[in-house]
């Protein structure tokens, strides 16, 4: 029923081709998260799902039935917009019920949905009350609740929290994780902030000029990257990422040469003495009077429970660390890092990964 | 005005019912006219009678050497040449002096409003009694200096000017309109900065907000001289037409042609006319306007 | 002009000019207050003279025999009905059309587009004699359809309706269609209650124009039972003066004058805001 599938669905306006062509599989129930740099077209996907956007070629089936025909208002689905898109002129319970009425759904039935949602969001206060007397937060809960009394197979979110401010945004981002569980239903939910998609989604779909970059759950996306863009656009503080030579290589294992530095790592394939890029997360990067990276540092952030010393490398590239040590460096000092656990990321001239990964992939 | 803009929705069949309405009445009453009228210009048609014969473009050869119909081409212009420049700089100046907040503002933007609102038979009305030589409002004035009572109505050259008196009075209210609404979409940031600038009052209006204004400075413009152009209530009711044609317009020339003397094919070739003259003027200064924005 | 602070001398400047504004519009407003000071006063005064702005002696006899004439409130009759249906069929047409315009995609919408545009460059005097031939050939001069028929494709109104609701979110409208609103749904349930402001500025200025209208009315309602009040009025300006007296046609135009007034007064703050949403680019 909620299965939604992409069959290489693309999409231009006139010449402009803006997504070549996507395939995927979204199974029912579950939460996928369209992530990807602005401009990259993850709104333009979404909207195609949604019947709003026509498809150039390709197909999108949703609950294994093609849609491209279907219009928006048949294909059973519902949709968050970024600004709410709430009828300024209609209150609360009308916002919500004015698609079952659409639908020629029986009055009681209106009233019992409504009573749900609103009782699951916390609208009952709210209901003969204007969008414009609400806050951002509760508009937000009224556009997600106008979605629910629907009962729709699939939910599509676009950017849904961004006019929030930070504290609103975790609070309704745990309420959309609980109302994924509660209704079961599939959700599609696109957004730029990695935070989001590492928290809530069941498997993040990562974009890059209308193509899919990779697909995975968090984790395998966060330790196993495709490639230097995915690793560059999940984690944060962001992954440091310095260009070196490939040497010494045996079967598995090989030499980054940085400048001024050599950093063993395990890859598969690659070949001697090309340029590489060496992936290494803040939280690897470790202080030792020991250590084979010499950096001199640029600023140091406390953040609490740990710090961030961004720095220098002799060759000019700039690198973060992310320490728990008790004891810090001060500006303009020199410094040396080692490398402690965690994974050594090796991506080839074309920024695909030959990291080789302990156990197997997932 | 741009054309039909971003694409929405393809929706053909619905499209065209919710345009249905209004181009069947379009089509009814004003294009199947339009061209039913040239259609009578080519005719000595008579109103009443049904007498009708096809003469071709005679009516216009008609026209060419008709004395009349030049004069009341000529005061027609004249009527456009006093009202449009004077209306849009009086429009301008009272929407510059009535722009902005506060109570006495929002009043004064009313009063010079309202008289728009009158119908032109009241407006002639209240003019024509003003200006009376004998019961007028001024009388008292011309007594009080010792003058003999002026008959303005009456005077060759004075009656054209008291026209378009009554006619800026009854019609600054929607260009002003438009001016104020112009005036509200200057950023309000741009003041400011000149402001900060020390720009003189004269400055700021020379150099910030005409310029700002000027794509409705052209609307009214045009606007105006749409409607100028078909003046004939003012003339009908005030002076009908005289002293000596004086004032006879080209729409009330019309009017009598068709209506009193009932020789309506002659009257449409005029009509025809009219269209062409206001068609080509505006033309001209959307065009001059377009210029404008290039250089 | 500015809600800045300014200096002293330019705070006078601001007064002066201010003050001179005043002054006009009192001189705007001189000519409304002399006729109906005129209309309060007995007809065999205003023989004497007609000077001065204080209605005495006061009489309202003149508009006491223009109700009992009973002519000027059919006339007034006429134009309400002729002034409110032209209103109301504006106000459909032009939203429906400009709905499409603005919101749905069709072949020739460019096309259709410019007509619609074009016919702002053709005036009422190039078709009002074939007009007048058509209604004649029907039968159907001195009705209210003939008044209000030809009044109701306006293409200002269209293309203010068309800019409108050009303005309203896009994503409002995808909202409904995923609320399985059909276009009429969102036309009638979305978009109509938005813009409640654009329809009464519309609304406004056709019920002026109706009402106002001289030309058409002239030629067409060519009985006397049949005028509307502006060309009624027309009719009886001037040998109305020497039978019935100054003050009663004077009081005639305030009364005819009266319900628009009135509703100018009502609705004046939509006039520039309207205009502004038809200006804007
Ligand atoms: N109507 C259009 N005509 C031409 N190009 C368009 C149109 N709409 C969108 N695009 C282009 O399509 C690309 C994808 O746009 P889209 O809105 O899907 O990006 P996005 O990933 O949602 O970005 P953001 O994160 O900023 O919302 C962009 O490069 C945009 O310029
Ligand atoms: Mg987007």
């Amino acid at each position: 029923m909620g299965r939604v599938s992409l069959r290489d669905v693309s999409k231009s306006y006139g010449s402009a081709m803006v997504i070549p062509g996507v395939s995927l599989e979204i199974l029912e129930g579950e939460f996928v998260v369209f992530v990807g740099p602005s401009g990259c077209g993850k709104s333009t996907l979404l909207r195609m799902i949604a019947g709003l956007e026509d498809i150039t070629g390709g197909e999108v089936q949703i609950g294994g039935r093609p849609v491209n025909d279907v219009a928006a208002r048949d294909r059973g689905v519902a949709m968050v917009f970024q600004n709410y898109a709430l009828y300024p002129h209609m209150s609360v319970r009308e916002n919500m019920v004015f698609g079952l009425q659409n639908l020629g759904t029986a009055k009681a039935e209106i009233a019992a949905r409504l009573d749900r949602a609103a009782q699951i969001l916390q609208l009952e206060p709210y209901l003969d009350r204007k969008p414009r007397a609400l806050s951002g937060g509760q508009r937000q809960r009224v556009a997600i609740g106008r979605a629910i009394v629907r009962e729709p197979q699939v939910f599509l979110f676009d950017e849904p929290l961004s006019n929030l401010d930070a504290a609103l945004r975790v609070q309704m981002r745990t309420e959309i994780a609980k109302l994924h569980h509660r209704l079961g239903a599939t959700m599609i939910y696109v957004t730029h902030d990695q935070t989001e998609a590492m928290t809530m989604a069941d498997r993040i779909v990562v974009l890059r000029a209308g193509r899919i970059e990779q697909v995975g759950t968090p984790i395998e996306l966060y330790e196993r990257p495709a490639n230097s863009f995915v690793a560059g656009f999940l984690g944060a503080p962001k992954i440091n990422l310095i260009p070196g030579v490939l040497t010494a290589m045996q079967s598995r294992t090989a030499t980054v040469e940085l400048a001024g530095a050599r950093v063993p790592v395990q890859v598969i394939g690659g070949t001697e003495g090309a340029a590489v890029t060496l992936g290494l997360r803040p939280d690897v990067l470790t202080l030792h009077p020991d250590g084979p990276i010499p950096a001199i540092v640029d600023v140091v952030e406390e953040l609490g429970n740990v710090k961030l010393i961004y720095a220098t490398l002799p060759g000019g590239h700039p690198v973060v660390a992310e320490l728990r040590s008790p004891q810090l460096p001060k500006v303009g000092d020199t410094i040396r890092l080692a490398l402690g656990e965690g994974q050594r990321h090796v991506f080839d001239a074309d920024g695909q990964a030959i990291t080789l990964h302990d156990g197997p992939a997932t | 005005m741009s054309g039909g803009g971003s694409p929405g929705r393809r929706a053909p069949g619905t499209a065209f019912l919710f345009l249905a309405p209004f181009f069947a009445i379009y089509a009814v009453f004003l294009v199947y006219p339009l061209f039913k009228g040239f259609w009578i210009s080519l005719h000595d048609w008579e109103l009443a009678g049904g007498y009708r014969e096809y003469i071709g473009f005679l009516n216009y050869q008609d026209l060419w050497t008709d004395k009349l119909f030049w004069r009341t081409i000529r005061n027609t212009l004249l009527f456009v040449a006093m009202t449009v420049p004077t209306m849009t700089l009086l429009a301008l100046m009272l929407a510059l002096a009535v722009h902005g907040t506060g109570r006495l503002k929002a009043i004064l933007r009313s009063v010079f409003f309202m008289s728009s609102v009158f119908s032109v038979t009241v407006v002639t009305l209240v003019w024509s009694m003003v200006l009376s030589a004998d019961q007028g409002l001024l009388v008292p004035l011309w007594n009080a200096l010792g003058i003999k009572p002026v008959n303005f109505l009456a005077h060759p050259l004075l009656a054209m000017p008291s026209i378009a008196l009554a006619t800026l009075w009854w019609g600054v209210g929607l260009p002003m309109a438009l001016f104020l609404a112009a005036l509200g979409q200057v950023p309000q940031e741009l003041y400011e900065a000149a402001e900060l600038d020390h720009a003189s009052r004269w400055s700021v209006l020379r150099r910030i907000t005409l310029p700002s204004i000027r794509h409705t400075l052209l609307l009214v413009v045009v606007l105006q001289i749409i409607g100028q152009f078909q003046i004939f209530g003012q003339a009908q009711l005030m002076t009908q037409g005289g002293p000596a044609n004086r004032t006879r317009t080209l729409v009330q020339y019309i009017y009598d042609t068709g209506f009193r003397d009932w020789q309506v094919g002659y009257a449409s070739a005029m009509a025809m006319a009219l269209f062409l003259l206001m068609f080509g003027f505006s033309m001209l200064q959307l065009w001059l306007g377009r210029k404008g924005d290039d250089a | 002009m500015s809600t800045a602070r300014r200096t002293g001398s330019a705070r006078t400047t601001d007064i002066i000019l201010l003050g001179l504004t005043v002054a006009f519009a009192i001189l705007w407003m001189i000519p409304v207050v002399w006729v109906v000071t005129m209309s309060l006063k007995p007809n065999v005064e205003l023989m004497r003279s007609t000077a001065g702005f204080i209605p005495w002696p006061f009489t309202i006899d003149n508009y006491f025999n223009l109700v009992k004439l009973a002519t000027v409130p059919r006339w007034l009759m006429h134009s309400f009905i002729v002034a409110v249906s032209m209103t109301a069929l504006v106000l459909i047409v032009s939203s429906l059309a400009g709905y499409a315009f603005a919101r749905l995609d069709f072949p020739f919408k460019r096309t259709l587009f410019l007509i619609m545009i074009a016919g702002l460059m053709v005036p009422e005097q190039a078709v009002f004699i074939p007009l007048f031939t058509m209604f004649a050939d029907w039968g159907m001069h001195n009705t209210h359809a003939a008044l209000v028929a030809p009044r109701v494709a306006v293409p200002i109104g269209v293309f203010l309706m068309t800019q409108f609701f050009r303005a309203v979110p896009r994503e409002l409208e995808e909202a409904a269609e995923l609320d399985h609103a059909s276009y009429f749904t969102i036309f009638w349930r979305i978009m109509l209650p938005l813009s409640v402001p654009a329809l009464t500025t519309l609304g406004l200025f056709t019920f002026i124009f109706a009402w106002n209208d001289f030309l058409w009315p002239l030629v067409s309602a060519t009985k006397a039972e049949m005028f509307t009040v502006t060309v009624g009025l027309a009719s009886i300006q001037g040998n109305f003066a020497f039978s019935e007296g100054l003050g009663s046609v004077m009081a005639s135009a305030v009364f005819a004058s009266l319900p628009i007034v009135i509703l100018f007064l009502i609705f004046q703050r939509f006039i520039v805001a309207g205009v502004a949403m038809g200006a804007g680019k």
